[in-house]
């Protein structure tokens, strides 16, 4: 197992913190576990990804999927805490554009209230 | 001095650490910073899995070499392999302007490619598809 997922709660929003590495050969499984915990009724998430070291577009193909997911059930949700290293890989995909960054757990809170509204 | 260093693994997604440890290795031997380590890693791996998933159609045994090369402020990236004969480069370039619900889930690792490299050359020697990759390091 390269990466870890952890799922908690701050102020009644879903935080899921990703860390580790997420590649071809573990993709299919953290997409299957992210799914799962996007499945508790609830419909804004904060995805943490202090502790990601490394994603590749496997990885991308699961935040991806996770997005999509969140999107169908009319949510929406935020990323906090993104390295360099997986900020340009979001750029060069275009995917910067697309998601919400926040540079702290603490504005993903904010932003995601405001979301929420 | 140009330095040069080599591996060489099976058509097996199973192979992929020992990639990612190859290239590891090498950047702390070379002095690369993590995030050209990194760079490298998700060119080779987005390389390393087109092949082992497309390039086989009847499940054959086959191998990928994969060579490093620095000097002269650059950086070269050799990838073979003995695969169907298949350019990458065809391969049409992602459309990341489109929006999250509309975008097609796959078909962005040789755009990462081109982005994160200088140049991307394509031969076909004998029974071997080969990529060169070069990017400028300092």
């Amino acid at each position: 197992m390269k990466y870890e997922l952890k799922v908690y709660k701050i102020e009644n929003f879903t935080v899921i913190n990703i860390s580790g590495k997420i590649d071809s050969s573990n993709s299919e499984e953290a997409e299957a576990e992210l799914n799962l915990m996007l499945e508790n009724n609830d419909r804004y998430y904060i995805l943490d990804l202090c502790g990601l070291e490394y994603i590749s577009s496997a990885g991308l193909r699961v935040f991806l999927s996770a997005s999509k997911k969140i999107k169908n059930n009319k949510g929406n949700f935020v990323f906090c805490s993104v390295s360099e290293e997986i900020k340009e890989v979001f750029d060069i995909t275009g995917l910067l554009h697309v998601f919400t960054l926040c540079e702290t757990l603490d504005g993903a809170v904010e932003k995601i209230k405001s979301m929420a509204l | 001095m140009e330095k040069v260093k080599s591996i060489r693994v099976a058509n097996n997604q199973a192979e992929l650490d020992k990639i990612v440890e190859f290239v590891e290795a090498t950047g702390i031997e070379w002095n690369f910073n993590a995030k050209l380590s990194g760079e490298i890693n998700l060119m080779l791996e987005e390389l390393f899995v087109n092949t082992v998933s497309y390039g086989y159609p009847d499940q054959s045994e086959g191998s990928v070499e994969i060579k490093l090369s620095a000097g002269g402020g650059e950086l070269a990236i050799e990838f073979s392999d003995d695969g169907e004969e298949f350019n990458p480069l065809s391969i049409a370039a992602a459309d990341t302007e489109l929006d999250i619900m509309h975008r097609k889930i796959g078909g962005l690792g040789m755009h990462l490619i081109r982005q994160i490299s200088d140049s991307v050359e394509y031969k076909r020697n004998g029974n071997f598809n080969t990529l060169i990759i070069r990017k400028k390091i300092n």
